[in-house]
């Protein structure tokens, strides 16, 4: 039996943001559940990455080279991976995204 | 084909039959007339410097539908690095010219239809954007200069377009056919309109349901049967037809040759429309192209800044006051101004994002801010520049006096400076502050892009006030500080408790 993906999570600076980036990515973490562990932690060898940036710029997203391991899933304000989402679907969306890549 | 220099961009509008009004007369050369010449060396200004090795860093990119190498003013932005370089170029043409250099409003105009018309090709199925990029590979490859019209002359403000006394009051689609799209109406205070090849259309709002008419975009050659230009007037600006001095940038002249552009039945084929009738995306359109355009102001106007800097630097000099601390300390403030908006236009581009076009935007919040103090700090550079100058910038005796032998000895009597400068160069010099700092380049600063009440209404709609509010309330004991709480080791109210415990033990223990 395979193991579940591990997804790093990382934020943005957060120095204008768009969502509180915390609480974002606490709703995607239980929506992961049983199909994917997450971390905060940087050491650690992980699957794939969800950046958390609060706003479109997504400066994660720009870091060359990438620290990432691919694929990244890239919240961007109130857009996952540049297509724009309500608010209250941020989450899903981006749980959607991370479980759809390791396929 | 290869970039243009300016001597061929200029060749390339000698064949354009335009018709074209100024001052009730029907121009017939559009490239002879010398009224409209100095703002023609301006826009080729544009194409001239892309050939220098020099600037080519700059004013040159590589497109993203060909990997060839074309003008900045024909390419979309494909990285943040792209975004800066916008904004350098112009602060450069800003410099090289002290004036409008016209070409920003089409770029930003190619840039605001490219994302857009992505948009709608996702979400509705049309095929706008496959046309779209057909036309910007034609405009890249033939090097080709786009007069962007946004501003419908608009008619009653508080009235939506469909509700006008006159049709007219906005562009509009009067008839679709099988073979394109009919359209009558107006554009005002279109930039470059007159030296240009291709007019490029846009809404200038945003629409409902029923101005669905009105929602449309689509591009023409400026030579178009029905399309007729009457040529806008500026301050002083038929001195340039009495003398060079008087008229201050006699090379370049003052903002960008602004014209209206009537549409009068204009026959517009599929392939070159890019809207027509969605008018849910009108907003958009006219949301990303102000964004984009908001954010040039930070580069152009520092760019004139910069020489109007220069200007004033040189007549103090002249006058033997250029170290006086006043002086210095004028200057200063001049510089801190124009680097502090400078500072805006490359924070709104760093701070761009990629959209789902692939283009990149800039930061729409940075880019409404950086317009908003460009509308404030001209008026203050300008006036600084002309307390500096002195009240010569308003007084001066015309070159043909100055011609004159028997004025010539007691007019360099009266405006000569210290020993060693040329009296004639301290005219050429304060004509030019004049021309930059009395004329029409103060309001266009102001209304260019959007007036200051469009700025207010963008930056209040993305200021994110709950969050502020939010970090208020958290600093103030309103909400829990899960942080403080951390640092204390204690719940927030426990701790405050304590606090109250110890300040009653203090005060009567």
């Amino acid at each position: 039996m395979s193991r579940p993906a591990l997804v790093r999570i990382r934020f943005c600076g957060g120095c204008n943001p768009e969502i509180d980036r915390g609480e974002t990515a606490q709703q995607v973490i239980p929506l992961l559940k049983g199909r994917m562990n997450t971390t905060f932690d940087p050491n650690l060898s992980a699957d794939l990455t969800l950046h958390v940036c609060g706003c479109a710029h997504a400066c994660l997203d720009e870091e060359s080279p990438s620290a990432d391991p691919e694929p990244v899933i890239s919240i961007q304000g109130l857009r996952v991976n540049r297509e724009p989402v309500e608010k209250q679907d941020l989450a899903k969306t981006a749980a959607k995204a991370l479980q759809e890549s390791c396929i | 084909m290869a970039l243009m220099t300016g001597q061929a961009y200029i060749e390339s509008l000698r064949e354009l039959e335009l018709e074209v009004y100024f001052m009730g007369q029907k121009i017939t050369r559009v490239t002879e007339e010398p009224m409209f010449q100095p703002h023609i060396h301006t826009a080729a200004m544009t194409y001239e410097l892309a050939n220098d090795p020099e600037y080519r860093e700059i004013m040159t990119a590589t497109s993203n539908l060909t990997g060839e190498t074309v003008n900045r003013f024909t390419h979309i932005h494909q990285s943040i690095d792209d975004l800066v370089k916008k904004v350098r170029m112009m602060r450069l043409l800003g410099q090289k010219t002290g004036t409008c250099f016209q070409r920003c409003v089409g770029l930003d105009a190619l840039n605001a239809i490219y994302v857009t018309t992505f948009d709608m090709d996702r979400d509705r199925g049309t095929d706008y954007h496959e046309k779209f990029k057909n036309f910007l590979a034609h405009v890249q490859s033939k090097d080709l200069m786009s007069a962007g019209a946004m501003t419908d002359p608009r008619g009653d403000r508080s009235l939506r377009p469909s509700k006008q006394n006159s049709p007219d009051a906005y562009l509009h689609i009067k008839e679709r056919t099988n073979e394109g799209i009919i359209v009558s109406g107006a554009k005002a205070h279109i930039t470059g309109a007159i030296n240009s090849h291709e007019i490029v259309v846009l809404p200038t709002r945003a629409m409902g349901a029923d101005d669905a008419d009105y929602a449309v975009s689509f591009a023409v050659p400026v030579n178009t049967e029905g399309v007729k230009y009457i040529f806008s007037r500026q301050t002083n600006d038929t001195r340039r037809l009495d003398s060079p001095l008087d008229s201050g940038n006699p090379k370049y002249a003052i903002v960008g040759g602004e014209a209206v552009i009537v549409f009068k039945d204009v026959f517009v084929p599929w392939e070159r429309v890019f809207m027509a009738g969605e008018h849910e995306y009108a907003g958009q359109i006219v949301e990303t192209f102000a964004g984009y355009h908001r954010s040039n102001y930070g580069g152009c106007k520092v760019g004139l800044a910069d020489v109007v800097i220069g200007a004033s630097d040189w007549v103090a000099d002249a006058h033997g006051v250029g170290r006086a601390s006043h002086i210095v300390d004028k200057l200063t403030e001049m510089i801190s101004m124009a680097e502090t908006c400078w500072s805006c236009a490359l924070a709104c581009s760093y701070e761009g994002a990629k959209t789902p076009s692939g283009a990149y935007n800039i930061n729409p919040m940075l880019a409404n801010v950086t317009k908003l103090n460009i509308t404030r700090m001209v008026y203050e550079w300008m006036r600084i520049a002309q307390d500096i100058a002195g009240g010569k910038i308003i007084t001066l005796p015309s070159e043909m006096d100055l011609t004159q032998p028997e004025l010539r000895e007691v007019l360099n009597e009266c405006f000569r400076g210290r020993e060693g400068v040329d009296v004639d160069d301290i005219f050429k010099m304060l004509r030019l502050i004049e021309n930059m700092s009395v004329g029409a380049g103060l309001p266009e600063a102001m209304h260019g892009a959007g007036s200051p009440a469009a700025q207010k209404i963008m930056i209040a709609r993305r200021s994110g006030i709950e969050q502020k509010r939010a970090l208020a309330e958290t600093i103030a004991r309103i909400r829990p500080d899960k942080y403080f709480e951390k640092i204390v080791g204690l719940p927030e109210t426990d701790y405050w408790k304590n606090v109250a415990a110890r300040i009653a033990e203090q005060h009567h223990g």
